[in-house]
């Protein structure tokens, strides 16, 4: 008797190639928005970029050189400032988490850092001036940073979490089993062998504060000269780049995509430099 | 007739509900090594595990019983597990070099998370040792380099290194040699051999021809 095994064989094949084609074309417009947006701005920005935008503080409308120095040694403060507090607390609350977290208060915790993660960002922006802005009575770097770096506990948290549970538990009895007391292994073994991961996290957690806008509106709010006092309104890239972009004159505008860029290729460069970096963490 | 350095009276051990051993007496002599030898799973890590408090570190395991070292018994009230594990060191069936610490390093970690300070103590002590981990001429030239850059066999007694470096006086080995090649497996047999004369030595094996009272 004769098969058919060819027959169907052309059929599937024929199948399997519409079914590549549709995911690849799915994949294609994955990326699409991330070349776009990347020409797109480099293209407008390009154009109104240059040293005076690095060093220079803003100008009134008409009179050429404005910059936003101010602006990126604010980002830098205000950033700064949400590391200092959330750095501690997302570190030491993943390691909580992977090594004592098992039980119903660990899934509770690990529970609400999930959902925190998920907040859209504004909502700790109003809690921050409902806290800072209101009770201080004034805008400020302070409010701004406490705000980012609520945003940034649950990514460092979960990211300290997960790489800490890559570390085998071997190699934590080892450091036991020499008679080092637990707190020790935990900070010279635990924390070390894990920590080019969750610098990875922390470095992608800075990346993402430093790119945020509407938690800033109305905490951080903006400044157009220097501020060297973390109670005082602050000028920070984002809001500049908001303030510029919706501003009627075009001037203003180009320094908005300028901004961008720079934000932009910050960002790029930090999550390109740490992904390439964390493919060398090597747990033995 | 030979000091007994470890007396193990009525050693029970479980894991949350589930009970692994039912009840272990057993004298281990001094400066001998004693092999442990069973199935798969029949509790011999377990077992050593209890020798040095290692046993507890595991979430929801628990022992009883009595286990005296020179006559005391770690299980009492006021001693510090830390403290006996500082006498009684342990060697893992996984060679587990420290991955961030360099050789050197990884000899003197134990050392060093104590709180010994004092470059010519420690480089003293790494030598020391390395020497009687019998891996010294390998490394000697490379402490700087990365622990886990060696060979199998090598970590394993890069990780004896470390263990005696913090001068236990006895030496707890959990299938030392499961991970590792014959030739590899043969160095590190010789070396129980030789660190028997000093040191006793407890150790789970799968190996049945193991000889170590040539």
């Amino acid at each position: 008797m004769e098969n058919n095994w060819s027959q169907s064989y052309s059929l599937r094949k024929a199948k399997d190639k519409i079914f590549l084609a549709a995911v690849s074309l799915a994949a294609l417009f994955a990326v699409l928005p991330l070349i776009a947006l990347l020409l797109f701005v480099v293209f407008k920005g390009a154009g109104s970029l240059n040293w005076q935008f690095f060093v220079n503080l803003p100008r009134p409308v008409g009179e050429a050189g404005g910059g936003m120095a101010n602006a990126i040694v604010g980002t830098m403060a205000i950033v700064g400032l949400a590391s200092m507090f959330s750095l501690p607390i997302g570190i030491f609350g993943g390691l909580w988490l992977a090594e004592w977290g098992k039980g119903k208060r660990g899934f509770f915790i690990r529970y609400a850092v999930d959902v925190m993660s998920g907040f859209p960002t504004i909502i700790f922006g109003i809690f921050s001036y409902m806290l800072l802005v209101l009770t201080l009575k004034r805008f400020s770097a302070l409010a701004g940073g406490f705000a980012l770096g609520l945003i940034m506990i649950p990514y460092i948290t979960k990211t300290t979490e997960e790489m800490i549970k890559m570390v085998p538990r071997t190699l934590k009895e080892s450091a036991l089993a020499l008679g080092v007391p637990e707190w020790k292994v935990m900070l010279s073994v635990v924390l070390r062998t894990a920590w080019n991961g969750i610098f990875t996290g922390v470095m992608l957690a800075v990346a993402r504060a430093a790119g945020e806008t509407a938690p800033l509106l109305f905490t951080a709010f903006n400044n157009n000269y220097w501020n060297f006092r973390l109670d005082q309104p602050t000028a920070s890239m984002t809001v500049q780049i908001y303030n510029y972009a919706i501003s009627p004159f075009s001037e203003w505008n180009n320094l908005a995509w300028a901004g961008s860029m720079v934000l932009v290729g910050l960002i790029l460069f930090v999550t390109v430099t740490v992904r390439k970096y964390s493919k060398r963490i090597n747990y033995g | 007739m030979d000091k007994e350095k470890i007396v193990v009276l009525g050693l029970k051990a479980w894991f949350d509900e589930k009970q692994a051993l039912h009840g272990i007496n057993i004298r281990i002599k001094e400066k001998k090594a004693t092999a442990v030898i069973g199935p798969s799973g029949c509790g011999k890590s377990t077992f050593i595990r209890c020798l040095n408090r290692m046993h507890e570190a595991i979430p929801g395991a628990r022992a009883a019983g009595r286990i005296l070292v020179d006559g005391q018994d770690i299980f009492g009230p006021e001693v510090d597990p830390v403290l006996v594990r500082r006498q009684i060191g342990m060697v893992f069936q996984k060679p587990t070099p420290f991955p961030t610490m360099s050789i050197y390093e990884n000899v003197i970690a134990g050392l060093k998370l104590n709180g010994l300070k004092g470059k010519e103590l420690l480089d003293e002590a790494a030598e020391q040792s390395l020497r009687r981990a019998a891996l010294w001429h390998e490394v000697k030239d490379d402490l700087k380099k990365p622990g886990i850059g060696l060979s199998g066999g090598q970590q394993q007694r890069l990780c004896i290194a470390r263990a005696l470096a913090v001068k236990p006086e006895v030496l707890l080995l959990d299938e030392p040699c499961s991970a590792l090649d014959p030739i590899s497996t043969g160095k590190i047999e010789e070396l129980i051999h030789e660190l028997k004369n000093s040191i006793t030595i407890v150790i789970v094996t799968h190996n049945m021809h193991y000889q170590f009272t040539k």
